[in-house]
């Protein structure tokens, strides 16, 4: 019987995956670095957001025992289903290639050896991980190594902050020094960062790779609570240890290195050695997330046999899928592109696509004919509303925002 | 209307004015990279001076760390690899920008020079992180230096961009009135 530690992996796994890869790590710095926990707010509302959409695709995968965009692509017809995934595809691969580069970036804190060599090995690593290891083993393995990234939480106290400071901080605004359009479009690229598209196509196909049964709808709603929180609050850890130690110094975060600044400052070589760990684990952990919902909605959408529960041989081209955007991403990556530039532009892009993900989910968890008797109830419609509108608006706004304000200055 | 027939305009026309628009394009796209006014273009000055001083705020805290023995030689020497590569990239930024007005262009001059200083620092920063145990304080000093000569820029240039803003705006509402 597995225990109850285990069987929140998944969610562990997703939101450490979700809310701490590459981009997040650098953003939440960043942000941290030039507004304080102003901005944390954001973060608070994707929580709910990324909460109440994985629910509903986690309940979808249990009730009916298919992956929501297989249902998707049925109940909407190819058409629709075909916009979905060219946006949620093109999305995943950028986050896939900014993945692969902040496992480089992470092993390069550890070896002082130059990111672009540690490319061809994460990305040779990945692919291994993919093709030989189970499910439920790299699950238990990245969720839980990810869980070192807690020490950004102990930094914190370590630190020993003005707690007073610090919560003022949660009531600014605008700070003086910046404008109110850049600090609007750090808030989109937030908010795209925490509801990226491929966690909630990652969390309901794990769903059924982990053989979910409505009797697993307990499972899926505590993997949703525990997790997705979790990942919520280390985020807005990063951005405080950055609003502790880097605001302070006007260090304007543009590197992954700088996060171990306030952290080496707050714990010393043992918390620097266990957070490198951390961001290995969580890097990794998104890079085979978002190869696998490559794999995923490239599959689900036309029909291939797919999974990690299948051997190799019995889904070949899900894994040949997942091999070429890996491939991509290491071309990609050899041009000598800076990986954190990559998911900073994913993270807006990401913004632009929810929509387009999020509605066929709220319409296909609202058919009676695939989720019988569980279908929404009036609470997670209207909660559910609330967030399209909301993801209209971000959509909007980003790529003005992006243009007016070259990206955040 | 008229009875005359309708006529296509010859292919080679309609390629001239597709090239022509792209030139077009390509050429309204260019002066974004150095900005339109002398006021934007001390603006992008100010940003990679900003740039500049975070360089070398993160060497200065990387070096500290090392010195105390907070952090490990490889990953104080990637934290400031990386704020190499930050000055290195805010003196390329500098000096890449083109500002019309002499003033302003001088005022660039001293900012480039300032930023251009700063990244000796960085650079001896990691030399020193690659020796054997030595005290920082020579390392330490040099930063501070840097980071003074970056604050005395930036203040010369945020004076001027004010200035230029103010022109600016005259010359607007004369053109108004």
């Amino acid at each position: 019987m597995k225990s109850r530690l285990l069987t929140v992996a998944l969610g562990v796994l997703t939101a450490i995956g979700g809310f701490l890869d590459a981009g997040d790590l650098v953003t939440n710095a960043v942000v941290g670095s030039r507004f304080g926990l102003s901005l944390a707010w954001v973060v608070a509302v994707g929580v709910l957001g990324i909460c109440v959409f994985a629910h509903m695709s986690g309940k979808v995968a249990a009730v009916s025992g298919r992956a929501t965009f297989e249902i998707i692509r049925e109940r909407l017809g190819p058409r629709t289903a075909g916009l979905n995934l060219v946006a949620s595809l093109a999305v995943t691969v950028l986050t896939l290639i900014a993945e692969v580069g902040g496992i480089a970036l992470a092993l390069q804190l550890a070896s002082s050896v130059d990111h672009r060599l540690w490319v061809p090995v994460a990305a040779l690593a990945v692919w291994l991980v993919l093709w030989r290891v189970k499910f439920n083993v790299m699950e238990n393995v990245t969720g839980l190594l990810g869980l070192a990234l807690v020490g950004f939480a102990v930094a914190v106290f370590l630190l020993g902050p003005d707690w007073g400071d610090l919560g003022a901080q949660l009531l600014q605004q605008v700070p003086v020094q910046e404008s109110a359009a850049v600090y609007w479009y750090f808030a989109v690229a937030l908010f795209g960062a925490a509801m990226t598209p491929y966690e909630v196509f990652f969390f309901s196909s794990g769903g059924v790779e982990d053989g979910w049964t409505p009797r697993d709808l307990a499972t899926s709603r505590l993997n949703v609570l525990v997790g997705f929180p979790l990942g919520g609050l280390l985020s807005i850890a990063i951005a405080a240890c950055a609003a502790i130690v880097l605001l302070p110094a006007r260090i304007r975060v543009d590197s992954m290195s700088q996060l171990i600044l306030p952290i080496s400052e707050a714990g010393g070589t043992l918390l620097v050695a266990v957070i490198i760990v951390g961001l290995v684990a969580a890097t990794f952990g998104a890079a085979l997330e978002t190869a696998l919902s490559t794999g995923y909605t490239l599959s689900q959408y036309l029909g291939w046999s797919w999974g990690k529960f299948r051997r190799p041989a019995q889904a070949p081209r899900f894994h040949l899928a997942m091999i070429l955007a890996l491939v991509v991403a290491v071309g990609v990556l050899m041009t000598n592109v800076d990986p954190i530039a990559v998911t900073e532009y994913s993270v807006v892009f990401s913004a632009v696509a929810l929509p387009l993900t999020y509605l066929p989910i709220l319409v296909v968890a609202n058919d009676p004919e695939y989720m019988g008797e569980h279908v929404n109830g009036r609470a997670m419609n209207l909660l559910g509303t609330v967030y399209l509108v909301i993801l209209v608006v971000a959509a909007l706004a980003a790529i003005p925002l992006m243009i007016a304000t070259e990206a955040g200055g | 209307m008229t009875n005359r027939p309708h006529r296509q305009p010859p292919p080679s026309r309609v390629a001239l004015a597709l090239v022509l628009a792209l030139a077009g394009a390509l050429a309204g796209c260019g002066p974004a990279a150095t900005r339109a006014d002398d006021a934007g273009a001390l603006a992008s000055v100010s940003d990679h001076l900003d740039d500049a001083s975070s360089a070398v705020a993160t060497a200065e805290l990387a070096v500290r760390a090392r010195a105390a023995g907070r952090l490990q030689a490889v990953t104080a020497d990637a934290t400031v690899g990386d704020a190499v590569e930050a000055a290195t990239g805010a003196v390329h930024g500098i000096g890449t920008l083109v500002i019309a007005a002499e003033e302003a262009d001088g005022v660039r001059g001293e900012a480039l020079s300032a930023a251009s200083a700063a990244v000796g620092p960085v650079a001896a920063a990691r030399t020193w992180l690659g020796q054997p145990p030595s005290p920082a304080d020579d390392v330490l000093r040099a930063l501070d230096d840097a980071a003074s000569g970056l604050d005395d820029a930036s203040g010369a240039v945020e004076q001027a961009e004010a200035r230029a803003r103010a022109q600016t705006e005259a010359s607007a509402e004369r053109a108004a009135s």
